[in-house]
């Protein structure tokens, strides 16, 4: 088991770390109302994680990399990642002809969806996975912290709050593992929410 | 999205969900989804409600909650949907599900 207090090790991670021990604490606490701040805490976790490796890779000077830090804008950040996440995976080889035929009808599909980003062929698999995980966890923070959308559970049992917490970290080692060896998705992936957030309203 | 539109996603959704079923954990049981649409990302989410069974949450409970989400999420990208996995205790679940709305997999959800 992972420890509260167990750090994920990374040098640029501190207040990402920080979060996700808050988040197991309060996970494992006795009300409603820390499961939800759990919840809520492991996406501030990730976001922190995407921002943080994303400045990085894409600005050198420490001030480009300060102000760029403070651009990003949640609901356009779940934009971007839900249509990276949405992309089609090539089937392997060999597969029959229907399934290709679906694969390029989804193909063309997403390629309409995502026109508006810098995107022609669908990213890798560790990146459509991460840019999933960052939408699922940002849709249970805004029903932990405000109403539950119709249809959608407002209760935070444990084993959820736990298991968000695992997501957050998750995704925090696979944006590590991004960063580390500059992955070109996940550069566009970051590019892409930057420049979403910027152009979008602030919030 | 028109109500025919919805019952045909539905019923896919349900149709992949079952179909990974055989694939997960021996403590995992896919029990109960929901499709909703996200106004905000223009696409179609499935909730899905994965039933654990377990003592202590511990590295195994971990993993095999990760390995179901995994599994319903490839089974519903394929579809264009994103997964939203929850997973729950079955006492978790049977103490909130009265105020819940959602679809059963299976006679035993």
């Amino acid at each position: 088991m992972q420890s509260a207090t167990a750090n994920i090790g990374l040098r640029w991670m501190t207040t990402a770390d920080e979060f996700l021990k808050a988040a197991e604490t309060l996970a494992h606490g006795d009300t409603e109302g820390h499961r939800r701040r759990a919840e809520s805490t492991a996406y501030y976790a990730a976001f922190h994680c995407v921002i943080e490796a994303g400045v990085l890779l894409i600005f050198n000077e420490p001030e480009a990399q300060r102000r760029a830090r403070t651009w990003f804008e949640h609901s356009a950040m779940k934009t971007v990642a839900a249509a990276f996440s949405n992309a089609p995976q090539r089937p392997s080889d060999g597969s029959n002809d229907d399934v290709m035929a679906r694969f390029y009808e989804r193909l063309t599909a997403w390629r309409q969806q995502v026109k508006k980003y810098d995107l022609q062929n669908p990213p890798s698999a560790d990146v459509q996975k991460l840019a999933g995980i960052f939408v699922a966890l940002q849709r249970r923070r805004h029903a932990a912290d405000y109403f539950a959308p119709v249809g959608e559970p407002q209760s935070v049992p444990r084993t959820t709050a736990l298991q968000k917490v695992k997501d957050a970290r998750r995704f925090c080692k696979l944006v590590s593992e991004c960063e580390s060896q500059s992955d070109g998705d996940f550069v566009q992936l970051v590019s892409e929410m930057m420049r979403a957030s910027v152009k979008s309203p602030r919030q | 999205m028109s109500v025919a539109e919805i019952d045909s996603a539905t019923t896919a959704v349900r149709a992949a969900l079952v179909g990974i079923a055989p694939d997960l954990p021996e403590s995992v049981h896919a029990c109960v989804f929901n499709l909703v649409h996200d106004e905000d990302l223009e696409t179609d989410v499935a909730l899905v409600v994965m039933i654990l069974a377990y003592d202590d949450w511990d590295d195994a409970t971990e993993l095999a909650c990760e390995q179901a989400s995994d599994l319903a999420w490839s089974a519903l990208s394929s579809l264009g949907i994103i997964a939203d996995v929850l997973c729950r205790t079955q006492v978790e679940h049977d103490a909130v599900r009265d105020g819940e709305h959602w679809l059963a997999l299976d006679d035993n959800c």
